[in-house]
């Protein structure tokens, strides 16, 4: 019985590869002759395919749960002192589970362009019916043919390796799966640009269907980028939550270019201006999405970083390959239809700064990417072994973060075509008081690190901006509805759902700029202690009380138990630990964070001695670092504010 | 459309401006990421480079890559001792910080530091787990996280 379920799943795998590839080539014939019938056909065949995917995870999470470790995955993934929730996420605990994770939810999100695009134009939704299959079926490929996780060892072991212990958090359940939704997402965008470029399609039709695929891949990219910081920051216990490891780079490039893409789509809808330029933005960021997975599973880069290496990593740089030349080619062959209508009047116009922002975020992606490749490259051609690490990322990404902070608070309030500087003194009287007030305030209490204030002050810059929009917001509608303050504040989130969200998302970043500039103010400090023995560091005192042991089938917690006092008031006992996970031989460290809105006091046991009872204590002070996760919550929020559908009801 | 100048003129002007501010982007970020290369550059080499040609001296960066020798390992509180090997030669290093929870007896090691009189002096070591299954089972986890530097505490 236990067999059978998991045999579908694998034939569900055939199923889906099957479905995809009728639909692929229905969704071409469609295409061909203007039929909207084998369209419906190809529609029908892609929820098909969706269908299939999910009875194959759905096999594979059968498996999980009930431990069929002779499947070679279940055996690598998971062990039967796991629990349930993790046996869930285990099903992208590995390569090839990902790999067909990552089908379903391609499979899944072209179900549902189906279903929302179902009565819109054949000939643009037919050919992005192909690119989006086409993507499926070198997924399903890759699965079936390169990684099989239904591949069966032909003896049954008892139990299962287990999975790493570091990651069985509950972030790691929910971050993979936040990203995946993110990196694939974009694919939806790409397909649409494909289906505009090769249907000649190329009016804001295709735009504004593809923009909307975007803000959600984006959303959900920005969000799994933050939730693996909070997973870094729990348990890794180096005191951060982002190093510019290469597999973050991976997933923050297309991010980049993501939100570049959002921003100057707007331009494209509203002044029928940069309409290559946005072509090229968002295959560079479906591209992104693919080479981000390719430096992931590869090998190929920082070869430190990763063990084994897979030869999947050839298959993406052929399929990467591909993405890059069909995607240039098809925009040469329409350039003509991609002229402009409108230019650039001035450098003083709302064009203008969005056009610059737009050039910093692709900028600071392709340096992200440069810095990421520039290991191998090196090694091709001299030889040499070189690491670049964070200090190398910093040095360039802090001005670039900070350009995009200060063009955020001018984009919004600065006229199209052409300003003047005195309507400009008008407008930003408020912003730019807020800037100089903020930093005068800072100075005063003896701030002076340079980069700090700049980011505080554009910070402030970029609120009295989103200030004075909403304001300007509010005024109107209360001058021509005649509604009070607080209605008129709600009701432009459904009249202006997009632009006002979209500055939620605005005021979040502002949010995060502030973590990262409590970034600056770091300090780390090491000690040893003798039970009763205390600490003194800044304004704080810790007590090492002793050792703790907890004993587990599966695990022996030790932990030190410390009593923080803060200007002599006890306000927590902070238990840092050290598990050590008998199966897998290993330790995994547990972090004890003491969180305020001021700063984390962030403990580690580096090591201790039963019998001195003695503990090795290590402690960062970490400024405003919840403002970090605020400002996190705070964009998706708005992001989600700009999906909901708020209007439709209106209409009807 | 409502273009004061001509058509032609127009464009061309607005291509100029958009082709001036993106030189003006890119050459900004490209001088900014070639500044911070130099500095920022650290360099692999195997322990026999290291002890043979004791290229500790000119270079500052220096990251070392090798294996724990077993039974070698010393922990002093917070100052770990061991030597690595990478298979020819053996060089003794000393480190003090936080010591990664993947580090043990014939696991491979990244340090970075300085060599100073036959002994490397790490300030940074990042430590890969003798991974048992994942090469058993030919194939990798995704690579994330496990290996990441941020596991071990750059």
């Amino acid at each position: 019985m236990r067999g059978n379920m998991i045999q579908l799943g694998y034939y569900a795998l055939w199923g889906a590869l099957g479905s995809a590839a009728f639909a692929l080539v229905f969704s071409v014939l469609a295409f061909r002759g203007g039929r909207e019938d084998l369209q419906t056909s190809a529609r029908h065949a892609t929820w098909a395919a969706a269908f299939f995917t999910t009875v194959a995870c759905a096999g594979i999470v059968y498996a999980f749960l009930m431990g069929d470790y002779q499947m070679e995955y279940v055996w690598g993934n998971s062990d039967r002192d796991m629990p349930t929730f993790y046996k869930l996420g285990a099903l992208w605990g590995g390569q090839s589970g990902s790999l067909l994770f990552w089908g379903w939810l391609l499979s899944m999100y072209t179900a549902l362009v189906g279903l929302r695009h179902r009565k819109d134009h054949v000939r643009l939704m037919a050919p992005t019916t192909t690119t989006l299959m086409s993507v499926l079926v070198f997924f399903l490929a890759l699965v079936l043919f390169g990684t099989n996780p239904f591949r069966r060892a032909d003896f049954i072991p008892p139990d299962g390796v287990g999975l790493n212990p570091l990651l069985q958090h509950p972030a790691m359940v929910i971050h993979p799966p936040c990203l995946y939704l993110g990196m694939i997402g974009f694919t939806v965008p790409f397909a649409f640009a494909v289906g505009a470029l090769v249907s000649g399609r190329l009016d804001n039709d295709w735009l504004k269907k593809a923009r909307l695929w975007a803000v959600v891949a984006w959303l959900f990219l920005g969000a799994g980028n933050i939730l693996g910081g909070w997973w870094a920051y729990l348990e890794l216990g180096w005191g951060g939550y982002w190093a510019w490891d290469p597999v973050e780079n991976a997933s923050f490039m297309p991010w980049l270019a993501g939100t570049a893409y959002i921003h100057s789509a707007m331009i494209q809808e509203r002044k029928q201006m940069l309409k290559i330029w946005n072509m090229v933005l968002i295959l560079s960021t479906f591209v992104l999405t693919v080479m981000g997975t390719f430096i992931t599973r590869s090998g190929l880069i920082s070869s430190v970083h990763s063990f084994a290496q897979s030869n999947i990593g050839y298959y993406f740089a052929g399929f990467l390959l591909a993405s890059i030349v069909v995607s240039l080619g098809l925009i040469i062959w329409r350039r003509n239809e991609l002229k402009s209508q409108q230019h650039l009047d001035s450098y003083l116009s709302r064009e203008s700064a969005f056009l610059f922002g737009n050039l910093i975020l692709l900028g600071g992606a392709f340096a992200v990417l440069w810095g990421t490749l520039f290991p191998m490259f090196t090694e091709a051609i001299k030889g040499n072994r070189i690491s670049l690490g964070p200090p190398f990322f910093n040095q360039f990404m802090i001005p670039v973060g900070l350009g995009i902070l200060f063009l955020m608070g001018v984009g919004p309030l600065i006229p199209w075509r052409r300003a003047s500087w005195s309507g400009l003194s008008k407008v930003f009287t408020v912003p730019a008081g807020l800037l100089l007030a903020a930093v005068a305030v800072l100075l005063i209490f003896g701030v002076t690190h340079a980069y700090a204030l700049v980011t505080f002050g554009f910070c402030a810059f970029v609120t009295g901006t989103i200030f004075t929009e909403f304001k300007q917001g509010i005024q109107a509608r209360m001058r021509s509805q005649g509604e009070n303050p607080i209605a008129a504040f709600f009701r432009l989130f459904t009249k202006g759902q997009r632009r006002y969200g979209g500055y939620i998302v605005h005021l979040g970043v502002v949010i995060i700029f502030i973590g990262f500039a409590g970034a600056a103010f770091t300090q780390e400090s090491e000690t040893t202690l003798g039970r009763g023995e205390t600490w003194h560091f800044r304004n704080y005192a810790l007590t090492y009380r002793g050792l703790a042991v907890e004993q587990t089938p599966s695990v022996e917690r030790i932990s030190a138990d410390v009593l923080l006092a803060k200007n002599d008031h006890n306000v927590a006992v902070m238990k840092p630990r050290k598990d050590w996970y008998q199966k897998n031989q290993q330790l995994a460290s547990e972090v004890a964070i003491h969180a305020t809105l001021g700063a984390d006091l962030y403990l580690i046991l580096a090591s201790f001695d039963e019998k001195a009872d003695r503990a090795s204590l290590k402690l960062y002070w970490n400024p405003l670092v919840s403002w970090y996760w605020i400002g996190g919550l705070v964009m998706v929020l708005g992001g989600i504010l700009v999906l909901l559908p708020l209007r439709r009801r209106q209409l009807t | 459309m409502t273009e004061t100048t001509p058509e032609t003129k127009g464009r061309r002007a607005g291509r100029v401006r958009f082709l001036i501010g993106f030189v003006i982007i890119l050459s900004a970020v490209g001088f900014l990421v070639a500044r911070g290369a130099k500095n920022a550059m650290v360099y692999y080499i195997t322990v026999t480079e290291l002890v043979q040609k004791d290229r500790g001296a000119d270079l500052a960066g220096l990251r070392v890559k090798g294996n724990v020798v077993p039974g070698t390992i010393e922990k002093d509180e917070l100052v770990l001792r061991f030597e690595m090997s990478d298979g020819v030669t053996a060089v003794p290093v000393t480190y003090k910080g936080i010591v990664p929870d993947t580090f043990g007896e014939n696991g491979e090691v990244v340090v970075e530091g300085t060599l100073a009189s036959g002994n490397f002096e790490a300030d940074f070591l990042m430590a890969k787990c003798p991974s048992k299954y994942e090469a058993e089972m030919g194939e990798e986890d995704k690579g994330t996280s496990v290996q990441s530097p941020k596991s071990t505490g750059v």
